[in-house]
């Protein structure tokens, strides 16, 4: 339920030597890096790896769990590599609506208890009306606003000449993902924007067999090569 | 970033949070359904379960009965009344058998179930021999069969009430939709 962005390899040494353990399982790349630890040739580049943290094993079959690892990975990697800071607005828009909706619950009950029915039916119809009014109006929030977006964020513009911290020297990315069950194909949209640009927007779209072991465990580096190489893209074509 | 930003609530703990509300929202909405059907009905108990034989054959101990309460319709002979006795919390389902109104609009019936042999002046209050329109809680209009035995089981054994809502709590917490 709560899950956790994970540390990650600061040097791309690192990436590199962790990419070489990719698509092992975690009782595989543990007896590789013993074996690196014991040939004195590549001991600097195990020195180097930085513990690669894997995320636990989900179940196949549960595509929302499946889409989750890849969605909270990539979150890893916007904030802890690219230097994104997440724009949390959507969710406390959607947090704010749902606690309204609780309130007007517990409005509703409170008038219901100290003023005996059928006094209280005006209030409370209304009360009820507004509720449902309220969870339509999340919904569709949820579904046309949301979408399929997993993160929004922004950045310093280091290219940028405007004062730092003005909104003229940020950068905003906007970031899509999809999961189609039926094809089990895994797409992500990458989107940047500077001010005064127009946005660009790079997509790749995947197997999601790519990025997971038959075991189910995740294979995070294989999946965050893709993720840079996106963003990579995005960011030279916009420069 | 964010306007909970105040509260440092990081991208996790904001998920924990919504999966919280998304709980607590499906409990409120089997709430505002129950008092939508409330206002909508005009009974305070719009769904009721038959706890007793004391309308068979016609209705069985287990039936959900659904009933509405317009006090503009006349009470008459025959209909299948939801009534309370003053003092008591067990509402009573049984048929009317006698009804007298005045001029001045007030009605006073008395009723027996289908399965008694009596009258049910023996159940009424301490020298109430007539119940009153606002004894009623509701006139039945439509039955399910069978569904209510889930309610009389779960007022057997109180425990599984908490044991179902904990099942359904957990799994609506530990599902990461």
């Amino acid at each position: 339920m709560a899950k956790s962005v994970k540390s990650r390899p600061a040097s791309s040494a690192a990436a590199a030597a962790a990419a070489a353990t990719s698509h092992t399982s975690p009782a595989n790349a543990q007896q590789q890096q013993q074996q690196q630890q014991q040939d004195p040739q590549v001991a600097g580049a195990a020195e180097q790896t930085a513990p690669e943290e894997s995320y636990p094993a989900v179940d196949l079959y549960d595509s929302v769990a499946v889409k989750s690892t890849m969605d909270d990975s990539l979150r890893g990697l916007l904030t802890l590599e690219a230097g994104f800071i997440e724009s949390h607005r959507r969710m406390d828009i959607k947090i704010g609506m749902s606690a309204a909706a609780i309130a007007l619950t517990g409005f509703a009950l409170a008038w219901g208890y100290f003023v005996p029915f059928p006094e209280s039916s005006l209030v409370v119809g209304t009360c009820v009306v507004l509720y449902f009014a309220l969870m339509l109006v999340i919904t569709a929030y949820t579904f046309f606003a949301e979408g399929v977006t997993v993160f929004e964020g922004l950045r310093q513009n280091v290219s940028a000449t405007a004062r730092p911290g003005s909104a003229k020297a940020q950068e905003s990315v906007v970031v899509d993902s999809e999961f189609n069950k039926l094809k089990h194909e895994y797409t992500l949209k990458i989107t940047l924007q500077r001010y005064g640009k127009a946005p660009v927007t790079e997509s790749l779209s995947k197997p999601v067999g790519s990025y997971f072991h038959s075991d189910g465990y995740f294979a995070e580096t294989a999946f965050d090569s893709d993720a840079r190489k996106l963003l990579k893209q995005v960011e030279s074509k916009l420069a | 970033m964010g306007l909970l930003d105040a509260f440092s609530l990081g991208p996790n703990k904001r998920d924990t949070v919504l999966q919280f509300l998304n709980f607590a929202m499906i409990v409120a909405s089997a709430l505002m359904i129950w008092k939508g059907l409330m206002v909508y009905t005009g009974s305070e108990s719009p769904i009721v379960v038959v706890l007793s034989g004391s309308m068979l054959p016609g209705l069985q101990r287990g039936d959900l009965l659904f009933l509405t309460n317009d006090a503009t319709d006349p009470i008459r002979v025959g209909e299948i009344v939801v009534f309370k006795i003053s003092g008591r919390d067990i509402p009573i389902v049984h048929r009317v058998l006698k009804v007298h109104e005045s001029l001045d609009g007030t009605v006073k019936f008395l009723t027996k179930g289908d399965n008694n042999t009596i009258d049910d002046r023996g159940l009424y209050a301490q020298g109430q021999l007539w119940l009153k329109q606002e004894d009623v809680v509701g006139r039945a209009r439509g039955f399910i069969p069978y569904v209510g035995m889930l309610t009389i089981i779960m007022n057997a054994y109180p425990q599984l009430k908490f044991v179902l809502l904990g099942v359904l709590g957990l799994v609506v917490i530990f599902h990461k939709d």
